[in-house]
């Protein structure tokens, strides 16, 4: 998997643009640590995702904001986005979800997959093309 | 300075929802049916100011089991605060809307939200 990072500058704050060019359905990426500077007290502004190469699969993000090692068939989520095969969806929370949702965060506790399922016991498949996922998260 | 205001010609189709107390028992076909929903505004009401966290969870049904149902989307809530979901181009139900909360991010979870959470849906 490619993972592609920005880091801006703005008169709102840093923000960081999160991209990530492909997945397996049970891959779990960590945000946090030495390659990202995401982390605890940070808060995510917008998820964009592109799964318009992948007529097959409906596919849907899910994000762990304060689980150090999850699992998606498992793991409750505490974000889960859903985007339909052929199609683009881009959400954003102005204000911003706090990473550390439940107040226990800390490092190395956010994490989100890719999967074609949204049932809780199951992490899917492998996806048949794989989608774009772009996260812009503000810092501070 | 004076104020002029002048009508833009554009014809706004946008429906709104409002639930006055989004909670563990879903509201089913909030749409009427299926549509498009472009925002979903909550507001957790503050109660005991003990920070609380609602977990707003939607899918595309008819009908949902709160406890069973999977949500296609699920996103937190604070209490005390406004909390706007934005989806830009359209989040499209072909079935239905159902939405229901619970103070835990668990699909399996019945518990009853602890206060009081608004919402809108906006919708076309």
């Amino acid at each position: 998997m490619a993972k592609y990072e920005t880091n801006l500058s703005s008169p709102f704050g840093n923000l960081e643009w999160v991209d990530t060019a492909a997945t397996t359905a049970t891959s779990i990426i960590k945000l946090l640590g030495s390659d990202h500077i995401v982390s605890s007290g940070d808060k995510l502004l917008c998820v964009d995702i592109d799964n318009t190469n992948n007529t097959t699969d409906d596919i849907f993000l899910r994000m762990w904001m304060h689980t150090g090692s999850p699992t998606a068939a498992v793991s409750a989520c505490d974000i889960i986005l859903k985007c339909a095969s052929g199609n683009r969806q881009v959400f954003s929370w102005p204000i911003g979800v706090p990473l550390d949702v439940n107040g226990t965060g800390g490092t190395n506790k956010i994490h989100y997959a890719i999967t074609n399922v949204n049932t809780a016991t199951s992490a899917g498949t492998t996806l048949t093309a794989n989608p774009i996922v772009r996260m812009l998260f503000s810092l501070g | 300075m004076a104020v002029t205001s002048t009508k833009s010609g554009v014809s706004i189709k946008d429906d709104m929802v409002y639930n006055g107390d989004l909670d563990e028992s879903a509201e089913q076909n909030m749409l009427g049916g299926s549509g498009t929903v472009y925002s979903m505004t909550c507001y957790f009401v503050s109660d005991t100011s003990d920070e609380e966290i609602t977990w707003v969870k939607m899918a595309d049904t008819l009908s949902a089991t709160v406890g069973t149902t999977n949500p296609d989307i699920k996103f937190p809530v604070f209490e005390g605060t406004f909390f706007t979901m934005v989806c830009v181009d359209g989040f499209a139900v072909s079935n239905g809307l159902a939405v229901w909360g619970n103070p835990s991010a668990l699909v399996g979870s019945t518990a009853a939200v602890a206060g009081t959470v608004k919402s809108w849906v906006v919708f076309r």
